[in-house]
């Protein structure tokens, strides 16, 4: 298989303010929040970074997807270097995070063409791309409605079909079915599922531990910003009958 | 420039089509109409602008004229009057040459509305003819401009004067004007104008640049852009360059309203202004805009929530509309008060009503302010640029 991502040794720190530091009571006025984190990802596999709530899994997807830039170490896609060639890069990346949201005063269809527009779409591209894509979503029957007024559900889906506007070849998820509801939620690893058989690149990000049985084909430990353990699902599964059983008779005494 | 353009176009979808953003680009306008007719109909209740036509002028004049026949300056002021339709009777009242000090103070209380003093020599014109030495012979003529009449009768008397060569008038005295500062709708605008202007166009920033540049920060909606191909140098002028054009038509709105609001605000009197002059408002109040609008948008930028922006922005709103009446108080125009940002743009839009400031002035001025503006947008780059500051 081919490599579409390669994080290589990647750390991050951020700065803190003497009242931040307070805060959390530590002295130092600096955090690591991701410590030396390797990992690879290829063409039409899932892999699933695991970890609990600040154990840096939304830095790492960030640094991946460029919003911000390593403190050390280096991110590669399709061989290149995230951090020279961002702005042509930025393209191939299909991100979503929840801190990631839709302007609420416009419909999803403006919406895609403004982004297709920034992607560098051209007018036909941005028009096929968006029949194609909101017919797959079912957004027809409210592309014109403004975000505001769209039920949870349907918010999901608009920002599902935005993440996908230039057809990325690879695919960051940051803990995709945080706050959905059980429909939602499947309707998102279906997709998640389908890019994969398209031979998408995919990294997803969770503290679900049945999303990783059911989804990913890897899957990176991540704990105070470490990288732990990265093994396949399916060995994990067959050594101790699921993710969760590793991660607890592994590292439950930890955290 | 294909991405500039798509920004600037999310900015005015933005406001076009909610109508409480139009509200708070338009209001402004709407209500400088109001204020000024309202402020109008008040300064033509004041009755400032008329002498009755019955009013019987005081002239006081030195008796060293050189003949017992009255002046003819003021035999020419009785027949204009007569002749524009005034029926009261002009008082000439000659007096000592040692005793101007006395009638100047008359004429400071208001008993006399004009003093004329002649220099020595001057009766030489009416027996030599107009001299050819190159001393020519004088004439003083003091007025009180804080009364109406007397300002009014200056300004006939001068008038009168200046078909002579053959004197000089007002050579010896600095300043013929024994009262206070006269009340005109010049000195008026003087110091409305640049405060009006500085209220409604910081305005319409605070209502602009927070929302859409903090206010996206806050909702979350500018990662979205961030993580597409776009360069923040793009992100940042196609913002800026279409929060300045709301805010060019937010302000242009505001102008109509008081180009409506002028023929109530005038009443009978006349403002005077050279076509010179309004390009010099037009360029004062764009670069006054331009550095307002990249300024609030620089804190915008900073700024983690709207709230957070206004909070910053609000009270230098306060600051700045005090800033704006100060050269009402102090004498602003020496020029290297032209090197103050804000403040010299103040004095130039100022100075269209009252004392002239001169070209270089005005060049400094501006030049700075452009530059201010274009420092500001150096900065809000530098801001979209840090992910500190744009995902603290
Ligand atoms: N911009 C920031 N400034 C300071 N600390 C941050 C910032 N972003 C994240 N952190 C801290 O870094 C750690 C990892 O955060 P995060 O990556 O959001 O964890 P997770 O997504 O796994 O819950 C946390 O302690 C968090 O508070
Ligand atoms: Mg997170």
């Amino acid at each position: 298989m081919e490599v579409c991502l390669e994080a290589i040794h990647l750390t991050k720190r951020f700065p803190l303010s003497s009242r931040q530091a307070r805060e959390r009571g530590i002295s130092s006025r600096e955090l690591t929040a991701v410590d030396d984190v390797s990992f690879q990802v290829e063409r039409g596999e899932i892999y699933a970074l695991l970890g609990p709530n600040g154990a840096g899994k939304t830095t790492c997807l960030r640094m991946v997807s460029s919003l911000i830039s390593p403190t050390s170490g280096e991110i590669k896609i399709d061989g290149k270097t995230l951090t020279k060639e961002s702005d042509s890069l930025r393209g191939k990346i299909g991100f979503l995070t929840s801190e990631l949201k839709l302007d609420p005063f416009f419909s999803p269809s403006y919406t895609f063409s403004f982004l297709a527009t920034l992607y560098g779409l051209s007018e036909e591209e941005s028009k096929r791309r968006k029949r194609e894509v909101f017919a797959r979503f079912g957004i027809d029957g409210f592309s014109e409605t403004r975000i505001k007024d769209l039920s949870t559900g349907m918010k999901q889906k608009a920002s599902l079909a935005m993440s996908v506007v230039a057809d990325p070849e690879l695919i960051v998820y940051d803990e995709p079915t945080n706050g959905l509801d059980i429909v939602a939620s499947r309707d998102v690893e279906d997709f998640i599922r389908e890019e994969k058989s398209s031979g998408k690149a995919i990294v997803i990000s969770t503290h679900i531990f049945s999303l990783v049985d059911k989804l990913a084909d890897r899957v990176g430990f991540l704990i105070d910003g470490k990288l732990v353990l990265e093994e396949s699902v399916g060995e994990l599964v067959a050594r101790y009958g699921s993710v969760e059983e590793a991660f607890f008779s592994l590292y439950g005494g930890r955290k | 420039m294909k991405r500039i353009w798509a920004i600037a176009k999310k900015e005015f979808r933005r406001y076009f089509t909610d109508p409480r953003m139009l509200a708070a680009l338009f209001l402004p306008g709407i209500l400088i109409f109001l204020i000024y007719t309202a402020l109008g109909n008040f300064v033509q209740g004041l009755d400032i602008g008329s002498v009755e036509p019955d009013y019987s002028y005081r002239i006081a004049y030195s008796d060293n004229y050189g003949s017992e026949e009255e002046p003819a300056l003021l035999t020419a002021f009785s027949s204009y009057l007569a002749s524009s339709g005034h029926t009261g009777e002009s008082v000439f009242l000659p007096y000592e040459p040692a005793k101007r000090g006395e009638m100047l103070s008359d004429l400071a209380e208001g008993e006399l509305d004009i003093v004329i003093s002649f220099s020595e020599g001057f009766e030489s014109i009416l027996e030599e003819g107009p001299s050819l030495s190159p001393t020519r012979p004088n004439v003083d003529i003091y007025y009180n401009a804080s009364h109406q009449a007397s300002e009014q009768a200056y300004s006939l008397l001068l008038s009168l004067t200046g078909v002579y060569d053959a004197y000089t008038v007002n050579a010896s005295i600095e300043n013929p004007n024994v009262g206070g500062e006269s009340f005109t709708m010049n000195s008026l605008f003087s110091f409305l104008f640049p405060m009006i202007v500085t209220s409604l166009l910081f305005s319409s920033c605070l209502s602009i640049c927070p929302e859409s540049i903090a206010g996206e920060k806050e909702r979350g909606t500018i990662a979205s852009i961030l993580i597409t191909p776009i360069r923040p140098w793009e992100l940042a002028t196609g913002k800026i360059v279409s929060l300045s054009v709301l805010a060019v038509l937010s302000g242009t709105v505001s102008a109509l309203g008081l180009i409506a609001s002028l023929p109530t605000m005038l009443g009978g009197m006349s403002i005077s202004l050279s076509p010179i002059s309004i390009a010099g408002l037009f360029f004062a109040v764009v670069s006054l805009l331009l550095m307002m609008v990249a300024g609030s948008s620089l804190v915008s930028a900073f700024a983690k929530t709207i709230k957070e922006a206004t909070g910053y922005l609000g009270p230098l709103t306060a600051v700045l509309v005090i800033l704006a009446v100060l050269p009402m108080a102090l004498d602003l125009t020496p020029i290297w008060f032209a090197f103050v940002p804000f403040l010299n743009v103040i004095v130039c839009m100022s100075s269209v009503f009252s004392t002239p400031v001169s070209i270089l002035y005005w060049a400094i001025s501006i030049v700075e302010s452009l530059l201010i503006a274009g420092f500001f947008l150096f900065l809000t780059v530098r801001l979209f640029r840090s992910e500190r500051a744009m995902f603290g």
